[in-house]
């Protein structure tokens, strides 16, 4: 174990302790639990103060607004992005007085969420759709394929995927009843959404351990601090 | 109460301690196993090692605190190998509570190779609304990050001389414990048509093995797992280079008390079904 | 003209970048790239919003002396520590122990992250891996065909997926968990994903043609 210096070994003692008020946690809700999350809280909202104003607004917005109103930068581009920021912000702000001023909070929302909707919705077809299907079509535009293998392409592969995903949707489309033909589709789906769940849940039980393993290991390392 | 029934109404805390027992214990033997490396991993591996000396790779390491054992060994492997081959990065992190810790992990990993910050890697920094950031970032990296996390201004920096967008990088690739992977895919590949890579927490790792599949993805690293393969690939010597592949032999019995209990639970249920 | 306005700006804009992402023009990329820049500065700003919020109802929670309020004092002082720690001149220093300003190695701001925030974080997560065993304990029930299915597939892919599967069993489970992830698991997944996807168009489309107003909130 390397030499450590002890003003790390106190911070570390620090991270440690904190460590077991969460851990307390496991026997019982403790005023020693509730503290230390009260703490990180706090810390992080001040974390993203920090965040928000060093790395975004200063350099996204109060120094291209310095530097127009200084006169070094002046473009048409730049004021417009200027003040157009600077009025939504603000209105964004109103909704801290409440009242009628409040009201116009609602263009800055319009105008962020218009601007984050309208941009989801080709990509949405894009990506989640197009992409996908394409990826069930082109299963069978590569030929010859065998017709088995672990993880590659093989027929039988891409055929199951294609069932897979079919049938899936066909269990999740609800405006018709699962009656008939239709039925023993989307039963067939529902078996591969319980493969598919039963896979999330034993990667989920793989990763919740791996974060225990993290925090065990480091507490070993702050007991070789001392012994 | 029969014994079956008392271990259906058992304690949660008795639980709670036979799980830590079984993390416990194992941090006093070592056994090794070997790991199998997956295709989806491997793919990673090569492409890096087909990439010539001062290609330039965009990296975008945006995982919190609490997912470090999962998403820190792979980036550090990741990491190594490029700089290893004079591979250049700039990195971005687009998640709120990684910037500080995605800088750690840079500059440590840049000692070990001697890299020079602002030739040989690149830090930007944060932003909020990963979507807009990536999207911008398709277009010209200075429209969202006119300087870097350090407040350098990016055209001052020697590597972004000649780097407008991700057009002039190789690859994306994103270690990311968050839905903003879903971004990267959506924005980066699914706008830009860029080849993308996603190292992802073994939670997330079940939902994109599809668009493996489809092509989004050319290449899939899955929690702990995935990271000690990258280790494994990478072939470093040392305990301090394969964290990941020491922690999958802890890993090795903790999953078999879970399995030892989902059975016990059920063996339980069906001993006292019908006996209520 | 409460309403009307704003959704005239959630239709402009939002037809405007749906628009914009056939169009290769550079006057409509200029406009495109600056309105992302007006959302990250916006969003900035909107984020403030939530963290006055979270002070205010400790603050008002201290004033009022409701249970609990001896935690919040620990919230906003710590939060005070912080956020004045990322303003703090690097020149300063704040002793050997606690660290000097600015945000580089051995400064307080990261100090705090590294040794506060981090752990505590981390710790929280993990936390998950004993709830994650109590639950699969008492409630993983193979009641049904399609419950033992899952049980099944979780049990092969716990196996499959570490090293002391393959080492008891073969390298079968490992390949079988690969077959299970690529294929089947791909297929259902998929499902889910352009579910999703069908999902996110209608929403984003009622939203910028104005049928969903619940962004809006209350009263006229």
């Amino acid at each position: 174990m390397p030499e450590i210096s002890l003003v790390t070994a106190v911070w570390t003692t620090l991270a440690a302790f904190l460590s077991l008020c969460i851990f307390s946690f496991l026997y019982k809700d403790n005023p020693f639990y509730k503290i230390a999350e009260h703490i990180v809280v706090g810390v992080s909202n001040g974390y993203w103060v920090i965040l928000l104003f060093r790395d975004t607004f200063k350099p996204l917005w109060l120094d291209p607004a310095w530097s127009l109103v200084s006169g070094k930068g002046l473009s048409a581009e730049l004021t417009i992005f200027v003040l157009v920021s600077l009025v939504f912000s603000v209105f964004m702000l109103l909704r801290l007085i409440g009242g009628k001023a409040a009201l116009l909070s609602r263009w800055s929302m319009a105008a962020i969420l218009g601007i984050s909707a309208g941009v989801l919705i080709p990509l949405s077809v894009q990506t989640y759709m197009y992409e996908q299907l394409k990826g069930n079509v082109l299963s069978f535009g590569a030929f010859p394929l065998p017709f088995f293998s672990v993880a590659g392409q093989a027929a039988f592969n891409n055929l199951l995927i294609i069932i897979g995903s079919l049938s899936g949707l066909a269990y999740f489309f609800f405006s018709k009843e699962h009656k008939g033909y239709f039925g023993a589709t989307a039963q067939v789906g529902i078996w591969f959404l319980m493969i598919g769940f039963g896979a999330t849940f034993g990667y989920t039980v793989m990763a919740r351990l791996s974060l225990l393993i993290g925090r065990i290991e480091f507490m070993k390392e702050w007991l070789q601090i001392f012994f | 109460m029969g014994f079956f029934e008392k271990m259906r109404q058992i304690d949660r805390r008795w639980i709670f301690l036979a799980v830590g027992v079984a993390i416990i214990l194992p941090f006093f033997f070592y056994i090794g196993l070997p790991i199998k490396v997956t295709p989806e991993v491997k793919v990673l591996y090569d492409s890096v090692e087909r990439l010539k000396p001062g290609d330039v790779v965009f990296f975008a390491p945006e995982y919190d605190p609490g997912t470090i054992p999962e998403l820190q060994p792979m980036c550090h492997a990741f990491l190594r190998q490029c700089f290893s081959k004079g591979i250049k990065i700039v990195a971005v992190c687009l998640f709120q509570l990684g910037p500080a810790q995605a800088e750690q992990d840079l500059t440590l990993i840049a000692k070990e190779y001697n890299q020079k910050y602002g030739v040989d890697y690149v830090y930007l920094g944060y932003k909020p609304y990963p979507e807009t950031v990536i999207l911008n970032m398709g277009e010209d990296f200075r429209k969202s990050f006119p300087k870097d996390y350090y407040g350098n201004l990016v055209d001052t920096l020697p590597m972004m001389r000649n780097l407008k967008n991700y057009s002039d990088t190789k690859m994306i690739i994103s270690i990311n414990a968050t839905s903003g992977a879903d971004y990267w895919i959506r924005s980066a590949h699914g706008r830009y048509n860029i080849p993308l890579g996603l190292g992802v927490t073994a939670v997330m790792a079940t939902d994109y093995y599809t668009y493996l599949q489809s092509g989004q993805l050319f290449a899939l690293v899955g929690g702990m797992k995935g990271a000690a393969e990258m280790e494994q690939l990478v072939g470093l010597e040392g305990k301090k280079y394969n964290r990941a592949t020491a922690r999958m032999d802890i890993q090795n019995f903790a999953h078999l008390v879970i399995i030892f209990f989902v059975i016990l639970g059920n063996v339980a249920y069906f001993a006292t079904w019908g006996k209520k | 003209m409460r309403k009307e306005i704003p959704l005239a700006i959630m239709l402009v804009t939002g037809v405007f970048m749906a628009v914009q992402f056939f169009v290769p023009h550079e006057i409509p990329s200029l406009i495109y790239t600056n309105l992302n820049k007006t959302v990250q500065v916006v969003g900035a700003v909107a984020l403030v919003l939530g963290i006055v919020s979270i002070l205010s109802i400790h603050l008002a929670k201290i004033g009022k002396k409701q249970p609990g309020f001896g935690y919040s004092y620990f919230l906003i002082v710590f939060f005070v520590l912080m956020a004045s720690s990322g303003f703090l001149p690097k020149s300063l220093n704040l002793g050997s122990f606690l660290g000097h300003g600015g945000n580089e190695e051995g400064s307080f701001f990261l100090n705090m992250y590294n040794y506060v925030l981090n752990p505590v974080q981390s710790t929280m997560f993990a936390l998950l891996a004993f709830f994650i065993a109590s639950a699969a304990y008492r409630a993983f029930r193979a009641r049904s065909i399609i419950a033992t299915l899952l049980l099944l597939t979780a049990i092969i892919v716990m196996l499959g997926r570490v090293p002391i599967g393959p080492a008891i069993f073969g390298d079968w489970i490992a390949e079988l968990a690969d077959w299970i992830m690529a294929v089947p698991n791909a297929g259902a997944k998929r499902a889910i994903i352009v579910g999703v996807g069908m999902g996110i168009l209608s929403l984003s489309l009622k939203m910028v043609l104005g049928i969903e107003r619940a962004w809006l909130g209350g009263g006229r």
